[in-house]
């Protein structure tokens, strides 16, 4: 272990401890500024702390395993898949930052139960996104155990190293809330592409040099530098899968769907549209270079190993100090991730659950004290979820947190457009969607049904009909808040 | 510039950039280019460098403030 490296990184992490503080001291203590920072970032906070968010351990590990496993086509599912899901900024996020203006949003269910006039809804969607998004939750601190026992060479165990990522998100959650949680995401965000160009550069010096290392990759390992890519996991059916994947769960990530409440204004949420192109670009390529290249110097990894590539070629190729700032720009990735879904899981529990059932007289204050107390027991139960876990970060997530959230996107396009929907065509869809999804998951549904294709396809399929078909003939409810609503603001 | 402010051309040029990554016609292309690096991973970069572009012209010209009413 060298002490230089993890010297480096206990800095970036009182780094991260000190900007809390900072943000403590321009907050509020109520739950509008707790958990979306009184809707006040500008288009650089905002188009980084998205992006942060967006990018997390699995971008760093789950990806470049993936990149070891199936070869350098992955780029294009994961970069171009999510540079082209930015669109959603448009036909999702400028309704929701308008609606969540208008009406004082702070979680997605609100606004879905307030637009269906329909508690049930709202809380049902509120249960989706809870379940899917603490697996997510806990690969981060899966993620964060990998690099801490990297970067000590195991002095650090797995164990213990998801432990401390875990209190220190924690620390800096409760400190300052979600301006906090964007603050320091302006810093993790400028680590992680610095972090990921200077690993690329680190890496390829030492396989030869740049064009050394991918003619190497080629001439040895043929099937990782086209599709189908290794073991042929590359068809066409599963790359249409993955585009689509990405467009309907990204936005339906409960920690980005909440930060367009956070936007100032329009511009900001253009900005950050704009920009998701070019970031994309550079994030993605790094993880899936290094991890494909690992092929090379450490071939034959199989299960979890995998997603240590990442950690294992920097530590291979850098300065055991460097060791120490690389990883920083993965434990950036990956807490700036966990600090957004601890909060936002908090809020919609405070919110959807603790005012709307035990408390409905809470006030803001009030509200600001259980949501910090909602923070402390999600982060062990995400934690607790983490030391259990045995499957590698891909496994854990395209099982899982994908599909199961994907399968609110009909809902909440529905909700923000569609004059007829209804609030039983909404949670037929969402449960008629997870049902589906079970089956597959539990293989009662053969695979085969899929038709090659990802079950996010056909799962969102059978969403999309239930929700049309119960909708019209459930019949629109006077009352109903929905797209007609919307059209008059 | 009326072209710029029409949704259906918005709809159809994104359309067309999703099937533009589908390539069907390359699917097993694995030839180097520039320092080595395949033809999957520059074709990709295209695709980013044209979605930023579109991107770009889509807020400038398309997304203004009265566009709430469409999708």
């Amino acid at each position: 272990m060298d002490l230089l490296s993890v010297g480096v990184f206990v800095v970036y992490l009182a780094s991260l401890l000190a900007i809390a503080l900072y943000a403590f001291k321009r907050s509020k203590s109520t739950s509008d500024d707790y958990f979306v920072a009184s809707r006040s970032f500008g288009p650089i906070v905002l188009f980084l702390t998205m992006a942060a968010t967006n990018f997390s351990a699995f971008t760093f590990f789950g990806f470049a395993g993936a990149a070891y496993k199936f070869g350098l086509a992955y780029y294009g599912i994961m970069g171009f898949g999510t540079g082209f899901m930015a669109l959603s900024f448009y036909f999702i996020g400028k309704r929701v930052w308008r609606l969540g203006k208008e009406h004082g949003y702070i979680t997605p269910s609100e606004l879905i139960g307030d637009r269906l006039k329909s508690d049930s809804a709202g809380i049902i969607f509120m249960a989706v996104m809870v379940v899917f998004t603490l697996p997510y939750l806990a690969t981060q601190a899966i993620g964060g155990g990998i690099a801490l026992d990297q970067l000590t060479d195991g002095a650090v165990s797995y164990e213990l190293g998801a432990v401390i990522v875990t209190f220190v998100v924690l620390a800096y959650v409760l400190i300052g809330g979600m301006r906090a949680d964007a603050y320091t995401d302006v810093l993790q965000g400028v680590m992680m592409i610095v972090t990921l160009i200077a690993a690329v550069g680190i890496v390829s010096a030492g396989l030869g040099g740049f064009t050394e290392a991918n003619t190497r990759l080629a001439v040895e390992f043929p099937e990782l530098v086209s599709r189908p890519g290794g073991k042929g996991f590359f068809t066409p059916q599963i790359w249409i899968s993955y585009m689509l994947l990405w467009t309907m769960c990204d936005p339906m990530f409960p920690q980005l769907f909440v930060r367009f409440y956070a936007a100032r204004d329009e511009r900001a949420i253009k900005f950050s549209m704009m920009m998701y192109a070019p970031v994309t670009a550079i994030l993605f390529l790094g993880p899936v270079l290094i991890g494909a290249w690992g092929n090379l110097q450490f071939p034959g990894l199989t299960g979890t190993m995998t997603d240590n590539i990442l950690p294992m070629m920097v530590g291979e190729f850098a300065p055991a100090w460097v060791l120490g700032i690389m990883l920083s720009g993965a434990f950036a990735a990956l807490m700036s991730t966990a600090d957004s879904q601890l909060l936002v899981l908090s809020s919609m529990l405070t919110r959807d659950v603790y005012r709307k059932w035990l408390r409905k007289d809470a006030d803001q204050r009030r509200e600001f004290i259980v949501g910090k107390v909602l923070v402390v027991v999600l982060a062990l139960v995400g934690l607790g979820i983490a030391l259990s876990s045995v499957e590698t970060l891909f496994e854990t997530l395209t099982k899982t947190t994908f599909t199961g959230l994907a399968v609110l996107f009909p809902t909440t396009v529905a909700v923000l457009y569609w004059k007829r929907v209804t609030k039983w065509g909404c949670m037929a869809s969402i449960l008629a969607g997870e049902l589906t999804y079970a089956g597959f998951y539990f293989k009662v549904i053969p695979a085969s049904m899929s038709y090659g294709f990802l079950p996010v396809i056909p799962v969102v399929a059978v969403s999309v009909a239930v929700l049309v078909i119960v909708s019209l003939v459930a019949g629109r409810e006077p009352d109903a808040g929905t797209a007609e609503a919307n059209a008059a603001h | 510039m009326d072209l710029l402010r029409s949704k259906w051309f918005w709809f159809c040029a994104f359309a067309a950039l999703f099937v533009l990554s589908i390539d069907l016609w390359a699917w097993d292309w694995s030839w180097s280019t520039v320092f080595g690096v395949p033809y999957i991973i520059v074709w990709t970069v295209v695709l980013e460098a044209a979605l930023f572009v579109m991107y770009v012209l889509f807020v400038r010209y398309y997304w203004t403030d009265d566009t709430g009413g469409e999708a």
